[in-house]
């Protein structure tokens, strides 16, 4: 077997460094695969400590004490550990969001360094892939749409805004306080994204923030008491009238600041005066709503239902503030209800704000949340293993909510570098860990792993930035002129509608109308036909609704569609790659660690070679297909 | 006013459903064994009053962007909000459409039209959701639109084909909702290409496919034992479903490159007339539901310059679906619907456009049970509000799941313990069926 590694990874090597048969000179083949240019800047990715590892080391090894001595009280056996090849696997799928490249398995497996799965780990969590793979995890969680409530309403900054906070590692408190907590509009402060979701819905975006941050469930106690939990219809309201003055419009009838009147009127009245058959829709009136969007702040104070049923208030009375549970400050002057809510929240004294994002990252690590289900935790939930729940929470304080650090933690445990368990898990029924659960990939994982096969430097292949719309779009509507408008909204039609960065993107990498890029890098929500939409990835309407599940759309989508085909071409990374080997044995192995990450079984090796025999180059061809189309590919074992 | 299904309406299929009917409502029982369905709840649920025709399939044809009722079947001719639209004279003595529409007026002895309805929303969107879902748009829960539960009540018909197809559709539909990934819809992005990646490549033939099938399953078979879970398994039944629908002759329903050029012209070579000759080959086929999006309606400005078009388009469309159901025998059993998410305001705005109004808009029915020549409701004399016959976007859906035989009052529980029905509380409008 050490052969064989040795083998294909040697041959691979001589080609990587450029020492093969002289093809630089020779004109490339044309290609239809689209190639990257590799200009593209991502900025720097903020690097894990190497000081830190230490640490790392100890408290994984803690994490693994505890669940162990769960597997002896409970009489687990647990899981073989995860070779080599296949750890490589998981680690570039789990943190990395997509397989990892033939050099890369090359060099992982045959670093002759004990500590090389610790310094994978750290490198993957430095890495562009990371940030890529945790902005889908996000986007699944916060429904990242470009326009979320109406076409004018733009999001694009708030996205970049996302994918900036996972470059730099900001602490999670600070990033969620931000997010809780800002004002005015998108391209001046991205962060108000968050709020401008929940547009015009103070109630829904209540239930939805404590969803997502505290795991918790009120949503049904916005109409009625909660049948199942605690929570009671005013507690909700109580809870929602911090949120309730948190404005997403400009007050366009707000004569103090709009001097001249309505701006919209206004401006379209100037518009029809200038040219009577001018449009006064479109584009001209997108960008003055858009720049109507902002989040601000007015008292405003928030009453119990016209049907309210219970005892403890009547209709339209005005409740006061109270947090669904704990204490919050008072609210003073100077400062807003929404900021006391924010400091409350995200407090270490928060007894669910710091557990339910370690629940969060522990789910995401091994499928299966130590509180089942994670979004839905009540005072009576317990964890299937307390002890590891407390101490990972008590780890994330002490890191001073560096998330990335605690998955660093989780990644290091013996616990998640076992072999995924190859029964069905009844959650009915506590699990204790004995290894990660066998997943599907995410839609994301998989669309990204089969880019990663198919074009080189897929990272060059970035969405248009919305970077510089500020300069374009940003007007003081009391003072702009319609002629002003009129230039403003050509020049954003120019360079950031959907139209144009449409046309940007497709010049520049698509194949047969797929554009390229990696899913993060993709507009949202996608058409229900995309691939993306095929295998799962959610519209982005509801929290968390992204699925795993199969379907025959799926396996047509894989046997047909456009990007398994591009595979088989020439001018695709894995064809290349592949055929670039000298012998079929080398070829055929190099196929099998480019999508499966292990060498091919005997019985498989002599099935691909003979198919290789019977139909010639073909034959590669189709032992790629089929191998894409295994189910070994699309789940992480 | 037809008196088509006079004699043959207690034939066969249908004089059991009649005595069952009987049996259910005069003893509360089913004589209906709990069947083979796909789900236990549905094969319980299927106890539902049905109109004596019962309708098998729908098109639902959706007018994306709110088309203006004033200007297709509540015209306002004698009124300055009627703008430039005449009225026509129809088939049916002293009912008048918008001129626009003179095959559908032709036909108007087929056709059930509703004048009032309303709807609680401009937003296209929400309306749109509403529409499709019975439910308003909540930010914690997906409902299903009514396709969804048509296949999750009453099965598939053709057990190779999806239970409901949508045509055209956007990336907001609702879909299956909170019901599970086996109702869900297929979606067709285009008419003329239909169902993605059921074609294989040029070089790919059979013989090819088998070969690289048997590879899989050389290749995987390892993996599979090791990993025999429930999911695992799961996706070995749709690579078989998958391969079954390759191979199933009634893939070519999707094809509608099969028809003969005469019938494409005859439907209108354009996205809502090959939408509406797919959904035909489909229905034809036994697909349940089947959706059909045609966008252009949202008229803000210059309403004038393009409504005709379109709306010829539309009629031309419906005429041909209309005429080719009857003659190949589905149109009995296949309920035509054509709703829109709002209708538009009687004052005609300063762009010469038409704005939002979902005070009230028209719908049409026609086929499976159906009444034909028949104006359900009334609005004032310029289209601003109802006067006579409220109905909501429930009471439309709840009309079509009654026509279908779905029960109305069943709750289906979803995933997070919430009940819903799936016309939510709306009253199906009896008095349409014959």
């Amino acid at each position: 077997m050490r052969h064989v590694f040795a083998s294909i990874f040697l041959s691979l090597i001589v080609i990587q460094s450029g020492a093969s048969f002289g093809q630089a000179k020779k004109k490339p083949p044309a290609s239809k695969v689209p190639r990257g240019s590799g200009s593209v800047e991502w900025g720097p990715v903020t690097k894990v400590s190497g000081e830190r590892r230490f640490g790392v080391r100890d408290s994984a090894k803690k994490i693994d004490g505890l669940i162990e001595a769960g597997y002896r009280k409970n009489d687990v056996t647990p899981n073989p550990n995860l070779k080599d090849s296949l750890f490589c696997r998981r680690a570039y799928l789990e943190i990395g969001g997509r397989v990892p490249l033939l050099q890369e398995i090359g060099k992982f497996v045959q670093s002759k360094n004990p500590r090389k799965r610790e310094l994978l780990i750290d490198e993957l969590l430095s890495s562009h892939d990371y940030v890529s793979h945790m902005y889908n995890y996000w986007a699944d969680i916060l429904r990242l749409q470009d326009h979320p409530i109406n076409n004018n309403q733009l999001a694009q900054p708030y996205h970049e805004w996302i994918k900036d906070s996972i470059r730099e590692n900001r602490p999670y408190d600070e990033w969620v306080h931000e997010m809780l907590t800002a004002e005015g509009r998108v391209w001046e402060n991205p962060a108000v994204g968050f709020v401008m979701r929940d547009s015009n819905m103070e109630l829904d975006a209540v239930d939805n923030m404590v969803q997502v941050f505290l795991g918790t469930q009120i949503g049904c106690a916005q109409c009625h008491d909660h049948p199942f939990d605690k929570w009671t219809q005013r507690e909700y309201y109580e809870m929602a009238a911090y949120w309730f003055g948190t404005r997403t419009r400009a007050n366009a009838r707000d004569k103090k600041r709009f001097t001249k009147g309505n701006p919209l009127g206004r401006l379209r009245a100037e518009l029809k005066k200038m040219d009577p058959d001018a449009n006064t829709g479109g584009t001209f009136s997108r960008v003055i709503n858009a720049n109507l969007f902002e989040v601000w702040e007015q008292r405003r104070a928030l009453k119990l239902p016209h049907d309210y049923q219970y005892d403890n208030g009547k209709p339209h009375q005005v409740v006061s503030m109270k947090p669904i549970f704990g204490d919050a400050d008072a609210v003073v002057k100077g400062k807003s209800p929404r900021r006391i809510l924010a400091d409350w929240m995200t407090s270490r004294e928060n007894p669910r704000f710091a557990m339910n994002i370690a629940n969060r990252m522990w789910q995401k690590a091994f499928g299966i949340a130590l509180i089942e289900p994670a979004n839905d935790i009540r005072d009576d939930s317990e964890a299937m293993n307390p002890e590891v729940l407390d101490f990972l929470t008590a780890e994330l304080i002490r890191l001073d909510f560096d998330v990335r650090e605690l998955q660093r933690i989780i990644f290091n445990t013996r616990t998640w570098q076992r072999e995924a368990t190859a029964k069905d898990i009844d959650l009915s029924t506590p699990y204790y860990f004995p290894g990660p659960a066998l997943r599907r990939m995410s839609a994301e994982q998989i669309w990204d792993s089969l880019i990663t096969l198919a074009v080189y430097n897929p990272k060059s292949f970035t969405r248009p930035s919305m970077d510089s719309v500020s300069g374009t779009i940003d007007m003081d509507l009391d003072k702009v002129s319609a002629s002003e408008v009129l230039k403003i909204a050509d020049d954003f039609n120019g360079k950031f509608s959907t139209g144009a960065q449409r046309k940007t993107t497709r010049e520049r990498n698509s194949y047969k109308g797929m554009t390229l890029a990696r899913a993060s890098e993709l507009p949202t929500p996608l058409p229900p036909d995309h691939f993306l939409r095929q295998f799962g990835q959610s519209d982005r309407e509801l929290m968390e609704t992204s699925s795993r599940d199969g379907s025959v759309s799926q396996v047509l989508t894989m046997f047909n569609g456009e990007i398994t085909h591009m595979m088989l071409e020439k001018g695709s990374v894995i064809f290349d790659t592949v055929m670039r080997a000298p012998s079929a044995t080398d070829r055929i192995n190099g196929i099998f660690y480019s999508i499966l990450c292990r060498a091919p079984r005997k019985n498989e090796a002599d099935v691909a070679r003979n198919e290789v025999k019977s139909a010639g180059n073909a034959g590669y061809g189709n032992v790629i297909w089929a191998l894409i189309n295994t189910k070994e590919f699309l789940f992480i074992q | 006013m037809i008196m088509r299904h006079s004699h043959s309406r207690l034939a066969g299929q249908s004089r059991r459903r009649f005595i069952e009917s009987i049996a259910r409502t005069a003893l509360g029982v089913s004589v209906v064994p709990v069947s083979e369905t796909l789900f236990g709840s549905a094969a319980q649920a299927a106890v539902a009053a049905a109109p004596g025709n019962k309708a098998e399939h729908v098109i639902y044809l959706m007018m994306n962007g709110a088309m203006s009722h004033i200007d297709t079947f509540d015209p306002k001719p004698d009124k300055e909000e009627g703008g430039e639209t005449k009225a026509i004279q129809t088939s049916v003595p002293g009912l008048k459409i918008a001129e626009h529409l003179p095959t559908l007026a032709s036909k108007m002895d087929q056709l059930a039209v509703i004048r009032s309805m309303t709807t609680e929303t401009g937003a296209h969107e929400q309306g749109r959701y509403l529409m499709r879902t019975s439910y308003k748009q909540i930010g914690t829960i997906r409902h299903p639109f009514l396709g969804a539960w048509l296949t999750h009540f009453e099965g598939k018909i053709n057990k190779d084909l999806p239970g409901s197809v949508i045509v055209g559709g956007g990336s907001r539909h609702p879909r299956q909702g909170y019901l599970s990934a086996q109702v869900a819809p297929a979606p067709v992005g285009n008419p003329g290409t239909g169902l993605q990646n059921t074609k294989s490549p040029k070089y790919l033939n059979e013989k090819n496919f088998e070969k690289r099938r048997r590879l899989i399953n050389q290749f995987e078979a390892g993996f599979k034992k090791k990993f025999a879970t429930t999911d695992v398994k799961a996706y070995t039944e749709y690579y078989t479903e998958a391969v079954r629908l390759l191979k199933s002759p009634d893939l070519a329903a999707f094809d509608i490159s099969k028809e003969e050029d005469s019938v494409k012209d005859a439907y209108g070579r354009n996205r809502i007339g090959q939408g509406c000759l797919l959904a035909r080959r489909l229905v034809e086929q036994g697909v349940r539901f089947v959706e059909v999006e045609h966008g252009g309606w949202d008229n803000h400005r210059d309403i004038y310059d393009s409504f005709g078009d379109r709306a010829g388009q539309l009629d031309t469309a419906i005429g041909a679906l209309l005429d080719d159901l009857k003659q190949r025998g589905l149109l009995n059993k296949t309920l035509i619907v054509l709703s829109s998410e709002f209708g538009r305001t009687p004052k005609i705005n300063a762009n010469a456009g038409r704005d939002h109004h979902p005070g009230c808009f028209s719908s049409m029915l026609a086929g499976a049970g159906i009444k034909g020549g028949q104006i359900y409701g009334q609005t004032d004399e310029i289209g601003k509000s109802i006067e006579d016959g409220h109905t909501y976007p429930q009471d439309l859906n709840a009309t079509i799941a009654y026509a279908c035989g779905m029960p109305l009052e069943k709750e289906v529980f979803s995933p997070n313990g919430r009940p819903f029905k799936v016309a939510h509380e709306g009253t199906p409008l009896k008095s349409i069926y014959s």
